[in-house]
């Protein structure tokens, strides 16, 4: 068995015996195939992404854990470190800072954090970050929920 | 009509790069430097060679080194070359002589490292696939299939011992902190973990610290001084026959030095 599926296994194997509450789905789209996975992260109870249930589409390397997983959200998001076509995430935690020593479900972990401490300073969606550069947290919490209602919520 | 010409060296105007220029170059750089191998064969001293250090300077300088060495290895500069020469050297000094003292009494640290990771909070499931790697390259063919063709499990190794020097820092935070110019945490989440990321005197002592080893490091740069030696962990060399772990610095990069002696 190669080290990508062992590690895969491992973790698949761990998460049934540890799931966590925010993270509601994580799991292989298909049993045949280990690299491509589903999860579903919610939004915090007391943050405007409240009530909203998001997509995640996590494609797994052959090289990983050495490599970071590939994740995008599948769900629309309006976040400032998130395109807001794409789904594409900017976090150093998926590049630059990538440690083998994460796994799948601590990235997830990862990403339902950087929904309530979003990085303004290196934005991918340029308006979410201008509301929240310029001080309008009011602004910045209601076209977020609304994002929420149109798009994160009965999916 | 002129045709379109190529700019020469004094046409380009160095403060006006753009950023995508920069990071087309870069990208050269590192996908040429992808083509190299991981750890290099042996070669002779004389041979070393390093382009950017004025060259007068520098040839003074491998003559300074003649005297006490004789060869070196490179290793790719990803980043990784100080843990990747590191770790070449570590396993080359203890597959010469397994049954030696010192050999037996690294195997036996080497062996007790992945309880030091798991009580610095490692989850033993994540890093075990590493240790595996980390304790098969004691076996000598196992580590020079690893080292040579394998990238991925030359990147295991290096990768463990990142997580080593983590668990050092981590455990004895005490003897580190002063030397840190940010919190422990982020020190360790940003510049020692993830791959790719050079190492600074910090790292070097936490990895002497943790294996009970001695690191010599020949310093090869562009000033005008004598080569200068540093030893890291003397004191785990406890007697002057005892194997050292030579390297070699020039400026950003690490490779392996041979003495004569060795």
């Amino acid at each position: 068995m190669d080290t990508v599926t062992k590690r895969l296994i491992k973790e698949l194997k761990n998460l049934q015996h540890s799931p966590n509450e925010q993270i509601p789905e994580l799991h292989p789209i298909s049993d045949d195939n280990l690299l491509e996975w589903k999860a579903v992260i919610l939004g915090q109870e007391d943050s405007c992404y409240k009530g909203g249930r998001f997509e995640l589409a996590i494609s797994v390397p052959k090289t990983y854990p050495i490599q970071p997983p590939k994740i995008r959200f599948v769900t629309k998001v309006c976040h400032p470190n998130v395109h807001f076509k794409t789904g594409e995430i900017c976090l150093d935690l998926l590049k630059t800072e990538w440690s083998p020593a994460w796994t799948l479900q601590s990235a997830c972990m990862a990403i339902c954090l950087l929904l309530v401490q979003p990085e303004p300073s290196s934005p991918l969606n340029c308006d979410a970050a201008n509301l929240l550069r310029c001080g309008d947290e009011l602004g910045y919490k209601s076209l977020v929920q609304m994002y929420v209602n149109m798009y994160a919520k009965n999916n | 009509m002129d045709s379109p010409k190529s700019p020469t060296e004094n046409e380009i105007n160095y403060g006006n790069l753009s950023d995508d220029t920069i990071i087309d170059y870069e990208t050269l750089i590192k996908e040429e430097e992808e083509q190299r191998p991981l750890v290099s064969e042996y070669d002779d001293i004389s041979n070393y060679k390093v382009n950017y250090i004025d060259s007068e300077i520098f040839s003074k300088k491998i003559d300074q080194l003649k005297k006490t060495c004789k060869g070196y290895r490179s290793v790719r500069k990803d980043g990784n070359c100080f843990y990747r020469s590191f770790s070449y050297k570590y396993f080359e000094l203890y597959n010469k002589n397994p049954s030696s003292k010192w050999s037996k009494e690294m195997k036996k640290i080497g062996e007790n490292t992945i309880n030091v990771l798991t009580s610095a909070n490692f989850e033993k499931e994540t890093i075990e696939d590493f240790y595996e790697f980390f304790m098969d390259s004691y076996d000598e063919k196992k580590f020079k299939e690893a080292s040579f063709t394998d990238d991925y499990t030359s990147n295991g190794i290096v990768f463990y011992l990142r997580l080593i020097c983590s668990a050092e820092l981590k455990l004895n935070h005490e003897k580190y902190e002063m030397f840190l110019e940010e919190p422990l945490e982020s020190f360790i989440a940003k510049q020692v973990e993830p791959l790719g990321r050079d190492v600074d005197n910090v790292q070097i002592m936490a990895i002497v610290n943790a294996l009970k080893v001695c690191i010599n490091i020949a310093y090869l740069d562009s000033t005008d001084y004598d080569v200068n030696w540093i030893k890291f962990g003397e004191e785990y060399q406890k007697d002057p026959s005892s194997p050292v772990i030579n390297l070699l610095f020039t400026p950003g990069h690490y490779d392996m030095l041979y003495r004569d002696n060795e």
